[in-house]
């Protein structure tokens, strides 16, 4: 049991910290919204009312479609973009989508590898890009969520100002949810660029995001 | 021997794994969009 643990503890690890951070999240906006509520005159919700609120689902949904955009975009440009010197680009002379036989497909497949990668057509081409296809997929779907609360609290504080209601697709073009969405991507783009700088000449000892520490800096594509 | 019985117990926990953030994360995104429609 406990080396069943020991080798899922990264998702183990993740997911719990996720949870409390959520949960923190929750509390601690439930009570800056009430605070917001009667600084107007209004009236405080219970927390259950907030957790189903569209205040709390927007701020939810415009990190976690952010997030799957690094990650989409980040796997999606190391197929054909480079860094010298960072572990997390490929090998200088790797850019691309390589051959069968260097990813193990069709009749370069091995004996352990999945049927999919094995029988050609389109389940190959399917299987071949299905990360990168269900990262896209939990984008759309958290940045759509995100759209349709961010919608709902927009159209309240415009009723609440005694003015018109706009519809989604005018909420798709309004200012009010594209800074909801690029307050997220710019800090993601930042931080995936800089880390992929910074691997070039610092090192983290025993970690595979970083080169070992003996590597030289000129070393692309060497993990630790 | 130990490491034959624990090896489909590890093939499951991978895919334990696997679901456990793929179903949770679809569900989260789903119960978002449907409070954000809801109050429509």
């Amino acid at each position: 049991m406990r080396r069943l643990v020991r080798e899922q503890s990264l998702t183990l690890f993740f997911g719990l910290i996720f949870l409390a951070a959520l949960a923190g999240q929750a509390i601690a906006g439930h009570i800056a919204y009430n605070q917001e509520q009667t600084a107007h005159g209004g009236s405080a919700v219970s927390l259950g009312r907030y957790l189903t609120s569209s205040d709390f689902g927007e701020a939810v949904m415009e990190n976690w479609q952010s997030e799957y955009l690094q990650f989409m975009l980040f796997m999606l440009a190391t197929v054909w973009l480079l860094q010298r010197g960072s572990p997390e680009s490929k090998e200088l002379d790797q850019a691309g989508r390589e051959s069968k036989a260097d990813q193990k497909l069709e009749y370069a497949a091995e004996e352990d590898s999945p049927a999919w990668a094995r029988t050609g057509g389109v389940r190959t081409a399917l299987y071949s890009n299905s990360l990168l296809i269900l990262m896209t997929l939990i984008f759309v779907g958290s940045w759509f969520a995100q759209s349709v609360t961010g919608w709902t609290e927009f159209n309240q504080t415009q009723r609440d100002h005694h003015e018109a209601a706009i519809s989604w697709l005018s909420y798709l073009g309004s200012a009010d949810f594209w800074e909801h969405t690029l307050e997220n991507w710019q800090s993601e783009f930042l931080a995936v660029g800089s880390f992929a700088a910074f691997t070039i000449f610092l090192r983290q000892r025993g970690s595979p995001e970083s080169k070992p520490v003996g590597a030289p800096d000129e070393a692309t594509g060497v993990e630790g | 021997v130990a490491g034959f019985h624990q090896a489909p117990l590890a093939g499951l926990a991978m895919r334990v794994v696997f679901l456990v953030y793929l179903i949770g994360v679809i569900c989260g995104i789903t119960y978002v969009s449907v409070i954000g429609l809801a109050h429509h």
